[in-house]
């Protein structure tokens, strides 16, 4: 479970973040909404432990800046960065040794495979294209086998057959009890995936909605509901 | 402490990786041999040199190198405790923050990890000390042995201490972390006034300075004084003073320690560690572009309009000149002053004869000097190679090279007058002559600029900076000689013809460089 109590995250006197509550359950995906400038990066980071902040994030009931906290969860930035001088594979090696995890041979092959990286493992960081990052980085991601994981525009750059997979394990993640938390632009390839949707404007959380709660109704219909009646 | 040693281990894992990939690639390049006999030389050269130079001196002693490694102390402890408690001086890149910040790594592990790259970098230099010591300065192999493992694994606990208890601080907030910046630019500008005052005061003589550096004074500031009376025990033998303090640093380091080690830290440095990081990374690009850059700066601009007359690649000038005239500073820089101050310097050792008439020949050469030495201006044209629109402007090559360059001319002929008129006026030299001598300034930064484009083009993806500067002078340096060889012969009918040859020649051939630049142009890819 994901929750973020309070949070207000503040530049001199602009709030990005202005008392910011919401969270995400066991097994649910939560999709973060809003417009440019709305605050969702302010928050995705300060759940990622990137930024100071005021109010309390619990990642399964833990201070998600403890190194507990840290051991269960997995982070997707927005714009992935890579080790110029590592290849693929030992980005693997790193995030297995940093997360002191048990991991076999066939599960880093089976990941590789999912996103076609398999032929791609002896390639150096500064020589993969920006797509390749990102498959790296949420190869990186999955390893940790997180029980909270934040997922930030994780379709930019993506081939399609890289947004199926992604889409798949997402809802994999969600059957074996993981809270995943997308922040995105993309509705049309999350409207399949969510449980909850925030909807974030100006530093506020101005809407959540239920899947359940809303039966048929259009992600972008609801999305626009929120943000043009605040116009 | 396994989980630790566990941790540092992953951070070790890192290091190894790069610095294996790193070496293994660059030694499939055959530039690296050429760096490497290069280094070897330096080196040779400096290990062979020195102590001819010490001895000249008189100073090949112990009182020497504990002067120096004393005002070294003296300086760097303060200056890294003043950029730690910025939250400054160690710097995280992106990929770290992507994979480090967010993972179970202890946050002062992290800034160990960080740390170390300097730690690097001071292990060369204390093994240069400790090996310059024993040649250099007769001093013998043990205490150069001690004093390298004092430094680097004593002053390194102590440094690292220091970092954590700083830059890992979550008590102090800014306002109070501001008294431990200030008290140490109070403790690094007596050390110097008083230096300075010594050294005006005994006259220009080392051993005033040497007095100084070694009085007990000195050796009673806590920890960076008590460091330096560990050195004076080393070296210079045992005093009471020198004893004391060293036992109080000892105890000093290892209180440090512990502190550092208990002290609280869940990362709230992350934020102004990312900021560092990208600021830094932004100042590394521009430095890599052949720009100006410093840590943070950034460039503010003003608001400014302007009207584009003219159509297709011409566009381009009219932009650049938009984002000049949004400069504080317009088109001029640093390098507008330094030519302003050469005219004027000109002008007032030619008021006092200092030349007999040769301020012509003067000029040439300060400008000769300027063209070869100076990388000048990083000009804008480098930046419109890298945008995907110049290439899609309907013009030819050639116009869009021209247009993306001209300002370059501007500011050339600009700088031209700054040197050249000043003299020129208060010498009463004809006025073709002046024209001349600037328009030869103008050239001569012409076939600079074409040379550079042609380069960029043909060797950019070969060569790297310093690669391409050579590269550069050698194309300049061939065009630039057979104009003078012109020069001369025009010179035997008169001053002004040489001149005229001289500016033919290299207008004719850097006209060539710029039809063979404009491939750059032609297609985003260089060429191979």
């Amino acid at each position: 479970m994901l929750e973020i109590i309070d949070l207000t995250k503040a530049y001199g006197k602009y709030k990005a973040a202005d008392n910011v509550s919401f969270s995400v359950s066991d097994g649910e995906i939560g999709i973060l909404l809003g417009p440019n400038g709305a605050g969702k990066s302010t928050v995705i980071k300060s759940i990622a432990g990137l930024l100071r902040y005021d109010g309390k994030i619990l990642i399964k009931g833990t201070d998600a800046k403890t190194l507990e906290a840290k051991k269960v969860f997995a982070y997707v930035p927005e714009m992935p960065a890579m080790y110029e001088a590592l290849t693929v594979r030992e980005h693997m090696e790193f995030i297995i040794h940093a997360y002191n995890l048990s991991v076999t041979e066939e599960d880093i092959k089976r990941l590789f495979e999912r996103f076609e990286l398999l032929d791609k493992q002896d390639k150096l960081g500064n020589e993969l294209s920006k797509g390749m990052m990102q498959k790296v980085s949420i190869c990186c991601a999955l390893i940790v086998r997180p029980k909270v994981i934040l997922l930030d525009e994780p379709m930019v750059g993506l081939d399609p057959a890289a947004i199926k997979e992604l889409k798949q394990i997402v809802l994999e993640l969600k059957q074996a009890g993981v809270t995943v938390l997308i922040s995105t632009h993309m509705l049309e390839m999350v409207k399949e995936l969510w449980d909850v949707m925030f909807v974030m404007d100006k530093g506020h959380i101005i809407a959540s909605y239920k899947k359940d709660d809303v039966k048929e109704e259009d992600l972008e219909d609801l999305f626009f509901h929120v943000t043009d009646k605040k116009e | 402490m396994e989980i630790i040693l566990n941790k540092i281990s992953v951070i070790f894992y890192l290091y190894r990786k790069i610095f294996k990939n790193r070496l293994k690639k660059a030694l499939k390049k055959p530039v690296t041999y050429i760096y490497i006999a290069f280094i070897a030389f330096y080196l040779y050269a400096v290990f062979s040199s020195f102590p001819v130079i010490f001895k000249m001196i008189d100073v090949d002693n112990a009182s020497f190198l504990t002067a120096i490694l004393t005002a070294l102390v003296f300086i760097l402890i303060p200056s890294n405790l003043i950029s730690y408690s910025k939250r400054k001086g160690l710097v995280f890149r992106e990929p770290d923050i992507h994979f480090l910040f967010p993972s179970p790594i202890s946050p002062k592990i992290l800034l160990l990890y960080s740390h170390l790259k300097n730690v690097g970098i001071m292990l060369i230099l204390y093994i240069i000390l400790a090996i310059g010591g024993v040649l250099w300065l007769n001093m013998p192999v043990w205490k150069m042995g001690v004093y390298f493992l004092f430094s680097s694994v004593i002053e390194n606990i102590l440094e690292a201490s220091m970092m954590i208890l700083c830059y890992g601080n979550e008590k102090l907030d800014k306002r109070q972390m501001l008294f431990v910046q200030i008290f140490m630019y109070l403790l690094i500008g007596i050390f110097i006034i008083i230096g300075i005052g010594v050294y005006m005061r005994e006259g220009a003589s080392f051993r005033g300075v040497a007095d100084y550096l070694h009085s007990p004074v000195i050796q009673m500031v806590p920890i960076i004084g008590w460091n330096i009376a560990f050195l004076h025990l080393l070296f210079m033998g045992p005093e009471t003073v020198n004893i004391i303090c060293s036992i109080l640093y000892f105890g000093s380091v290892a209180v440090l320690f512990v502190a550092a080690f208990r002290m609280k830290c869940t990362g709230d440095y992350f934020e102004d560690a990312i900021k560092f990081a990208e600021d830094y990374e932004i100042a590394r690009k521009k430095g890599k572009a052949g720009e100006v850059a410093f840590i943070g700066w950034k460039k503010k601009y003003g608001k400014a309009s302007v009207s584009y007359k003219g159509k297709y690649a011409k566009a381009i000038f009219y932009r650049q000149l938009l984002e000049y005239k949004k400069n504080k500073f317009f088109i001029f820089g640093f390098y507008t002053l330094v030519c302003l101050c050469l005219g004027i310097g000109l002008a007032v050792l030619a008021y006092k004869g200092s030349f007999n008439g040769y301020i012509p020949f003067v000029i040439l050469g300060v400008m000769a000097y300027l063209t070869f030495i100076f990388s000048g201006y990083p000009g804008k044209w480098g930046k419109e190679l890298k945008k995907p629109y110049t290439y899609l402007i309907p013009d030819t090559a050639l116009c869009k090279l021209w247009y993306a360059t001209l300002m370059e001319h501007v500011r050339s002929l600009i700088d031209g007058c700054l040197i050249t008129l000043p003299s020129g006026i208060v010498l009463g030299l004809p006025v073709l002559q002046i024209f001349l001598i600037i328009a030869v300034y103008v050239c001569l930064q012409a076939c600079k600029l074409y040379a550079e484009v042609m380069v960029e083009a043909f060797l950019g993806n070969l060569l790297g900076n310093t690669g391409k500067q050579y590269a550069r002078v050698l194309f300049e340096g061939i065009i630039i000689g057979m104009g003078i060889a012109g020069a001369a012969i025009g010179s035997l009918i008169s001053m002004e013809a040489g001149l005229v040859v001289l500016i033919g020649v290299v207008v004719f051939l850097t006209a060539g460089m710029m039809a063979i630049a404009t491939i750059n142009f032609e297609k985003m890819e260089t060429v191979d």
